[in-house]
């Protein structure tokens, strides 16, 4: 990050190909809709190397991902709704395969009846990356009160789709 | 260990193993669009160069055929304007007097203008004439007076018609 903050686009590419995808899941999330999540992607990157004189931080991804934030609510306002994403699927059989859409698709409706702040801890929590610490300081909150968060969707998703 | 290894084991502890790897592993990742790099106009791929450096080459042609296009047609305009200036007929003439007008001046249409002046009886195209030369050909009274002493008619009628500008003027 340091490089990238110094003006390399070599390194911005790196920064690009290692968070473009945890970035791009969890804004698809967050705007429900690939068009919006690639505009908030691009957005993101383009302001990152605006302000990457700026960078003070620890580490580039939780940066990353307070730009990506920003962008998603500057840009899109208002409840996010989740989108039904197709699956990049790690099964290895047709049945398999059949078996983990469906799961993937109930799971994609019942994070669509969790509350906004839920559902974005949860998202960020399997696919940031960042640490629970991380993810508290990016929403602002405790790293108790994300806990609980956390355990209560958990719970309520483990109950809806019967595992 | 990734940094979200604390994530991980809190899904295991909060849902149990069994059901926290399924859920963990029920999360799809959809892969991200390629970087549209806006910050310049650059593109990157060679073939991209390529085809932008075969654009402005194609723009520059056409501005250069443009150019000689247009460079036929004033020369087209120049022509046509000398064949009406040396028309018997003043409507022709004073036709060939007004495109004149938009054209540049050039020392061959300066040429017949003062024939004009010097000869047509017509003191419309006269007048028109002076007031094309007066601008640019006759700045000089000294030239003035050399010209006016060679008009064949209506010579008092031109005389005036070159005080009257310079009052003007």
């Amino acid at each position: 990050m340091q490089k990238a903050a110094a003006g390399s686009r070599e390194a911005m590419d790196r920064l690009y190909a290692d968070l473009a995808p945890p970035l791009y899941n969890y804004v698809l999330r967050l705007s429900g809709d690939p068009e919006r999540a690639d505009d908030a992607l691009q957005t993101t990157f383009l302001n990152a190397w605006h302000g990457r004189a700026s960078f003070r931080g620890k580490g580039a991804r939780p940066w990353f991902f307070v730009i990506a934030r920003n962008a998603v609510f500057r840009h899109f306002p208002g409840e996010t709704v989740l989108e039904s994403v197709d699956s990049v699927s790690s099964a290895t059989s047709p049945a398999d395969e059949h078996q983990a859409t469906e799961l993937a698709d109930r799971l994609d409706e019942a994070l669509a009846r969790l509350s906004a702040d839920t559902r974005e801890a949860i998202v960020l929590s399997r696919l940031s990356g960042l640490s629970l610490e991380e993810i508290a300081d990016l929403l602002g909150v405790s790293n108790g009160a994300l806990r609980v968060r956390l355990s209560r969707g958990l719970k309520r998703l483990k109950e809806e789709l019967e595992l | 260990m990734s940094k979200n290894t604390d994530a991980r084991e809190f899904w295991h502890s909060e849902l149990g193993d069994d059901s926290g790897k399924a859920l963990w592993n029920a999360f799809t990742e959809v892969e991200p669009p390629e970087l549209d790099r806006q910050t310049s106009g650059r593109p990157q791929a060679p073939w991209l160069w390529m085809g932008m450096a075969a654009s402005w080459l194609a723009i520059a042609a056409l501005f250069a055929w443009n150019f000689d296009l247009q460079k036929d047609v004033v020369e087209a305009q120049e022509q046509t304007a000398l064949v009406l200036l040396e028309a018997e007929r003043s409507d022709r003439v004073l036709a060939g007097l007004a495109n004149v007008r938009q054209l540049k001046r050039d020392p061959e249409i300066s040429a017949a203008l003062l024939e004009l002046l010097k000869n047509s009886d017509d003191p419309n195209v006269q007048i028109d004439a002076l007031d094309l030369l007066l601008d640019n050909v006759l700045k000089d009274p000294d030239l003035r007076r050399e010209v006016l002493e060679q008009v064949r008619f209506n010579r008092s009628f031109v005389e005036f018609a070159i005080q009257s500008q310079e009052v003007r003027t």
